[in-house]
This record gives C-alpha cells, structure tokens and sequence, in this order.
C-alpha cells in the first residue's frame, strides 16, 4: 500500500503535496499526506536524533516531529507563519514533518518523473525518489520510508 | 484457499480450546466418573482437529485425531480413566500448544516430536482395547456394520441397530408418502475419514436429497449438520419416488462421502410395530443404560450411537449455554488506546471551551459545559473499564502448573483460587503471568514441606497454596500463600552475611521483617540445591523488580511452621498514573509517583562533593544528586539558576537518589502515551502525556536516570 507512492489513482498520474524548503519545491505522493496542522507547541525529545524536533499532541496521541530541513541537511530558516506539519504515515509509522510552507496539490505525469540516477546524486539522494516537472518548476519528489527510516539513525 | 485472514481467529481459538482441553482434563482427573466432562473434552480436541485441518495443519490434526480415538473410547467406558492416560493427554496438549504458538510466531507447526506422545496414545488404545473384555470386543466388529459394504444385504438386518425414532408427524408423512405410491427410504450417510468441509458436504447431501423428493428429518437435525456438530456419519428421512439404488448412486456421486445405507423405512416401521421384544428394545434407541447393552457384541452400536447422539444433545446444549452466557466483542487493543486518546481530546476541548465561557461571560456555556463535564467524566471511565480484565485470565494457567510440579517434587498440593473475577488493566495481566509463576513455584518447591513431614508436624498431608486476588482500595493485591516451613529470618542472615551482602553487624541491627526481606536482593537464593524449580538466585528479585516496573509492590509476611504470604499491590491500571510535575527551565516533565520518597528544599551549600560526585546528606543518609537539566541538556537562558533548589528523592529498590529541578508543579494523574516506534528505546524517558492545555510533557524512567 505504502508503496504505491508513483501510481496515483489515475493510470500515469501522480497527486502530489507540494511544499516549500527554503527556496526549493518538494512533494510527498499524496496518499501517504494525512493532514495538514499548523504549527503548535512542540516538545523537545532529549536524547532523540537531532532531525526529530520533537513530540507533538495530536488528538490526543503524541506524534514524532521531524524537521525536514535538517533531515534533508539544509541550512535552518526561522519559523513564519506560513510554517506547517505535514502528517505523513510511511508502513506503520506515523510522523510530523516540519515544511516551510505548503503550496498546492498537483497532479504529475508520471512519465515527467525523472528517477534520481539520471538526476545528479548528491549526498542526501537517498531521501530521493525523482524529480517531477510541471511547466516550469521542478518538485524534488521525496522518498518517505528513508526520510523516516528507524534503520540506523535512532538509537 | 487463503488462510491467512482466518489466522489470528485460529490461534486464539486453538488457544481457548487448549485451555478448556488442560482445565477438563484436570477436572476429569478428579472426577474419572464424570463423563459429561469427556464429551466436552472430546469436543475440543474434535474442533481443534477440525481447525487444524481446515488450515491445513496437519500434524496436529493428526495429534489430535488420535486424541479423539482414545477420548472415543473413555467416553464410551471401553476404558477406564487412569492418571497415565491424563499424563499423556496433558502432554499431547503441551505439544499442540507448542506448535499453535510455534505457528502463530510465523514458524513451522513441526517445532516438538508427536511421535513420542502418539505412540504412547496408540499404545494405550490398544491395552485399553485388551484389558476390558466383552464391551471392548465391541468396537472392531462394529466398525463394519457401521459402514457396510453392500447396503442392499444389511438392509434387512439394519433395522434392529439403525432404527431412528419416528414422531407421530414423520409417521403421518411417510405414512401419507407411501399411500400416495411414493416410497420412504431412512438413509445413513458415512462420510470419508478426514473430510475437512462436513458441513458442506452433509449440505450437499441434503440438497441432493431434497431435489429427489421431500426430506422428512435427519439425526441429527439440519442445523447441527450446519454447524459440523456430528461425527463421521447422520441420518436422513426421505420421501421419493426414486428407486433405492439410484438415491444411494445420487449420493455416492457426492465427494468424501464414503458410503450411503439406504433402508426402507416401511420394513423399519413394521418392525417397530410389530410385537418382537428385540425390536421395540432396541428402538427407543436415545435412552439405553450403557448397562443394559445387548449380549450379542455386533448390536452394541446401537448403545454406542445412542451415547453418541447424547454426546451431541449435551454438546449442542453446552454450546447454548456459552452462546448466552459469552456476550463479548473482541477488540484489538489498539483500537481502545485510540478511543481512549480522542476521550482524552475531548476533555481538553472541553476545558478550552471552558476557557471561552469564561472569558466572555457566557453563563450559559458553562451551564451546559457542567453537563458535557459529567458525560466525559463517565465516558472515561467507561473507557478505561473496557480495558479491563478478569485476573482469571493469568489465573486459568497455574492449576496445570502446580499440578506438574506437585508431581514432580512429591508433593501435595491444594490449589485455592479466590478472587479470580478481580479486574486490572489489560497491560498488567499481560506482565503478571511470569512473577506470579515464580511466586507459586516458590511456596511448591521451598514453602511447603513433604507429605510424611507434614504428617510429623501435625499438619494435613495435602499442602494449601493460595493465589488470592481482591481489591484493596485503588489498588489490586495478589497474594500467594502456602502453610508451609515459612521462612527462617536466622537463616537469611546468616546466607546474606555468607554472600557479602550484608555485614554481620547490619544482621544483627535488623528486625526479623525485614531481614526476610532481604530474599528481594539480588542474587539471594536459600535453596539448599539447585533445583530446576527454583533455587538458581535469579528468582525474587526478578519478581521484585518486574512488579515495581508495573508500578507495585511486593512484600513478604512468615512465620515458622505456619507458612508464608507473598503480597503483590498493583495499580488498577498502568494507563494512568500518579505523577509529580517538575519544571527544569521552561521544560516539564512528569515523575511516576510510585518511586518518589518526598521532595525537599535546599540551598546550593547543602550540596557536598564525594569523589567528584555532587551528594547531600538527608537524615543521616548520602545521597547522590542528579541534575535534570545537566542530564536532559535543556537549553537555558544563562544565570538563571538560583540558589533555591528543589530535590525530588526518588528510590528504586534500595537505592535512592536525589532529582534538582527548577520548580515543582504538583501531582496530577496522567494518561501514559507511547513515543511511538520512531522514538522507541529512547533512555531516561519512558513515554508522554498530554497535558490539559495541550501540551505534551514527557515521562521520566526513574531507573534509568540512575
């Protein structure tokens, strides 16, 4: 199911949740998008991976926070209030990512997708599924399971 | 056919069966003239196999197949109950248990050997099939006019042992049927050994059946054909114009059936009219005493049917009771820790909306937000007693257990269960299960004395050992107790003062209580051998340890001679708890109160420095000091520290330690939360809580911050 992150419910179609780091595009295929939150109070974690920002109340369970910035190794930017948490399940793992701002919900050509080998990879290529194109922009489509990855990062 | 879906449903149904089949047999160990206990019994071992090969596992189908054929016997008393036949029934349940749980870790059902055990069965099916004489002759001859070969040759000899019982509406039917030229056949379908889907197979049959003419009745009636309550064979009544051979063809053509009798139910009921003794004693075929069996050993079938059939009167009505008496849902429990969470919302919502009422003077907001208050007070609590369970559920496995181990050591044992309908959280009976088996173990190997010592002593042969649960204010006390030896407070010392543990002079300064106290220690253990029950020095403080992490307590009463009391204090749930509040900086954090001794106000000049380690002196005792802000790396706005300090002693066993935070906000019940998988096995903190503004403050792990 959490696989299905390039078929989107329409042959050949990806819906994607576009959303702004610092001056780049990104996307999360939108069936792995649970909700939207504004920011609230966040608590630290002592002790967690510096990427987790923190624990967060939502409807009564408490969630992990994870900037995304820092995840992805870009250089902090202060909260506004455009700031949002993107709740996204990845398996069975449910987390908050930390995103400068939300902008739309875009529909993708899958065959737009370019899978990140052709893509120059850098260092966090592995956080990297493919980059879309729409027009003119570009949409850095992330690659959730390794973003949220329990693999080596935690403990 | 894909099984996976079904899985989980049976695990936990071959779980549930295995316990009744452990709990029957022991019953029947007490009772071997209780025969209603036999059927039930049987009846699990039947649906297990059932199961099993529906689910294709055949291992213990085929155990629990030779189960049956041994069961079979004891309930017809072609053999008498003894204790090996119980001992080897008990160890065919181990088995099976063994590979259901094998099965249900996603392992091969092949984990134990069954050929030891199956042997042993088929080893005793045979004696018992010589020891008993004339009724056991019964079974081999009976077996071919179970199933005969050519229906047409026993047709006219069947009727004296297959006779079914017609009431005066069947009569009028077939009466009325064969006045109309139509012909009545009683027809007796055998299905195939180890057909999985009888059901549908007798469903097939019937609808067979009914497409050639009128089906008047079967034994058993259809809706226990439905539901696979029959053995390997059921009875039919059919009115049809069809000749014999080709209803018995009709039928032969369904699959897995192995052979279909057909008789005719006019000759059957002439021979019920007519005046012959052997007849009209062998027709009311439903209530013979197994006594007054027939000479001739080839009609025993017709006793052995009809206790059949009484088998399946008494399974059918069993089941009944448990339909009835067994109202419950079973609920994953996440879904309740959901329920519980959006509960929890509701009520800080509630409290927000408070807030407004408040701040804008709407008086009739709060008046309704009274109201609102009341419902969500009882909806949690409802919530929470739905997670509840019957200690009994822990409780159910030990009679197995101190019965093994009775045997084992020698020893008699009475094991007295009280208060098994005591109710806790779902996630302490989950844990209690292991302390409390050591517990018993305990007052079985060391507690309670030999028979022939017992007898010296004036006390009766047979030991008492209680496991007693009952509440005790908002808590739940678990005792076990044994009239045993008791402890001796001299021979602690002197083990403790032998293994370092304690000095000869801290020996002689401690009362007697506590000196027995000292079994909690870690690595303690009196057993003058070691034992494979106990005595390995891992024992009590394991349980002590295990049951202070479920937030008890456990403690020790004795006295020589007269036995002793291990009381075990739970809290009702672990899902809420006490805490106290503490701030460090602008951080909150919650302390289970469990492990907290009392929180003290100090200046800085109360703190000393041993070996580099910051201490303080508190009534004659050091202690060491931990910095919450120092350990957790709370950022701070600099100087902020003043020279007040706030110290949290918490204990956890005998060692105490002293916690500095920057404020203490107060004790508050707190509903414990996860981290989640993401956060999992995170030290020093042990989980969150949602506070009533919203927020989330984390939960320390007092173990693990000393």
């Amino acid at each position: 199911m959490a696989k299905a992150e390039i078929t989107g419910p329409i042959e050949g179609e990806v819906q994607v949740v576009a959303f702004k780091l610092r001056d780049e595009e990104y996307g999360f295929d939108i069936l792995n998008v649970k909700e939207i939150k504004g920011l609230t109070d966040i608590t630290r974690v002592p002790f967690a991976s510096d990427f987790i920002k923190g624990v967060i109340n939502l409807r009564g369970s408490v969630l992990p926070v994870i900037d995304l910035k820092r995840r992805l190794g870009l250089l902090d930017t202060p909260y506004t209030s455009d700031t949002r948490i993107v709740i996204v399940k990845s398996e069975d793992i449910e987390v908050g990512m930390i995103v400068d701002a939300v902008t739309e919900v875009i529909t993708l050509d899958t065959e737009h997708i370019e899978a990140t080998k052709t893509v120059s990879a850098g260092e966090r290529s592995q956080f990297i599924r493919g980059i879309g194109k729409m027009d003119d922009r570009l949409i850095i489509m992330l690659n959730l399971d390794e973003i949220v990855g329990v693999s080596d990062e935690i403990k | 056919m894909d099984t996976n879906q079904y899985m989980e449903m049976f695990l936990e149904e071959s779980r549930e069966h295995l316990d009744s089949l452990d709990d029957g047999l022991m019953t029947l160990e007490k009772d071997p003239e209780e025969l209603s206990i036999l059927n039930d019994i049987f009846r699990n071992a039947h649906t297990l196999k059932g199961m099993s090969a529906t689910m294709g596992y055949t291992k213990i189908a085929e155990l629990t197949h030779d189960m049956e054929n041994i069961l079979d016997l004891l309930r017809h008393e072609k053999m008498a109950v003894t204790e090996d036949i119980i001992d080897t029934l008990l160890k065919c349940g181990d088995s099976l248990r063994q590979m259901v749980e094998s099965i249900g870790e996603g392992g091969p059902e092949d984990v134990v050997d069954i050929s030891e055990v199956a042997a042993k069965l088929s080893a005793l099916v045979n004696s018992g099939g010589q020891a008993s004489a004339a009724p056991a002759a019964a079974p081999a001859p009976a077996a071919p006019a179970a199933a005969p070969a050519a229906p047409a040759a026993a047709a006219p000899a069947a009727p004296k042992s297959n006779a079914l019982e017609y009431s005066d509406t069947d009569r009028g039917v077939i009466n009325q049927a064969l006045d109309s030229g139509m012909r009545a056949y009683h027809i007796k379908v055998t299905l195939a050994e180890g057909c999985i889907l009888k059901s549908a197979r007798s469903y097939m049959v019937m609808n067979t059946l009914d497409q050639m003419g009128e089906v008047v009745k079967s034994v058993p009636p259809t809706e226990d054909l439905e539901q696979e309550k029959f053995d390997q064979s059921f009875d039919v009544v059919v009115v049809t114009d069809s000749e014999p051979k080709a209803v018995e063809d009709a039928i032969l053509a369904i699959s897995e059936v192995d052979s279909a009798e057909v008789m005719d139910v006019a000759e059957e009921l002439k021979a019920e009219e007519a005046p012959a003794a052997a007849a009209s004693e062998a027709a009311p075929a439903a209530s013979p005493a197994p006594t007054a069996a027939p000479p001739v050993p080839v009609t025993h079938t017709a006793p052995a049917k009809a206790d059949d059939k009484k088998a399946m009167a008494a399974a059918a009505k069993a089941n009944e009771k448990k339909l009835k008496s067994g109202q419950s849902v079973r609920v994953d429990i996440e879904k309740l820790d959901t329920l519980l969470n959006l509960v929890g919302e509701l009520v800080i919502n509630k409290v927000r909306l408070e807030q407004i009422g408040i701040t804008h003077r709407l008086t009739e907001l709060t008046e309704t937000l009274e109201q609102m208050d009341r419902v969500t007070t009882d909806l949690q609590t409802v919530v929470m007693k739905v997670r509840m369970v019957p200690v009994g559920q822990v409780f159910n496995r030990f009679p197995r257990m101190v019965r093994d181990l009775a045997k084992e050591l020698n020893k008699e044992i009475n094991l007295r269960i009280e208060g098994e309908e005591t109710e806790l959280d779902r996630t302490v009976i989950d844990e209690i299960g292991d302390p409390l088996m050591h517990l018993l173990r305990n007052s079985l190997d060391h507690g309670v004395e030999h028979p022939d010592d017992r007898e010296a002593k004036g006390k009766p042969r047979a030991g008492d050992v209680g496991l007693i649960a009952r509440h005790e204010g908002n808590n739940v006390v678990i005792m076990v107790t044994d009239d045993g030896k008791g402890i001796d407070a001299d021979v602690i010392r002197r083990k403790a003062i032998e293994k370092g543990m304690i000095t000869q002079d801290e020996a002689d300064n401690i009362n007697d209580a506590d000196a027995v106290r000292l079994i909690f220690l870690p690595g303690f253990s009196t057993a003058e051998k070691i034992t494979d029950v106990s005595g390995r020095g891992v024992g009590m403080d394991v349980v002590r340890s295990k049951i202070e992490t479920l937030g008890g307590h456990v403690d020790v009463e004795t006295k020589i001679d007269e036995g002793s009391v291990f009381k075990i204090k739970l809290p009702l749930t672990l899902a809420i708890i006490q805490a106290l509040m503490v701030k460090v900086a602008e951080e909150m954090y919650a302390i289970p109160l469990g492990s907290i001794d009392s929180t003290i106000n100090i200046t800085q000049e109360d703190i000393k420095t041993v070996k580099n380690k910051e201490v303080i002196v508190l009534r004659g005792q050091i202690i060491p000091i931990i910095r919450l802000g120092d350990i957790l790396s709370v950022p701070r706005e600099n100087g902020e520290e003043n020279d007040d300090i706030f110290v949290v002693v918490v204990h956890i066993g005998e060692r105490k330690a002293g916690i500095v935070v920057d404020n203490l906000i107060g004790q508050q019940e707190i509903v414990i939360k996860t981290l989640g998988k993401l956060l999992a096995g995170l030290k020093v903190i042990s989980g969150a809580t949602v506070l009533g503004d919203g927020r989330v403050a984390l939960i320390l792990d007092v173990s693990a911050l000393m």
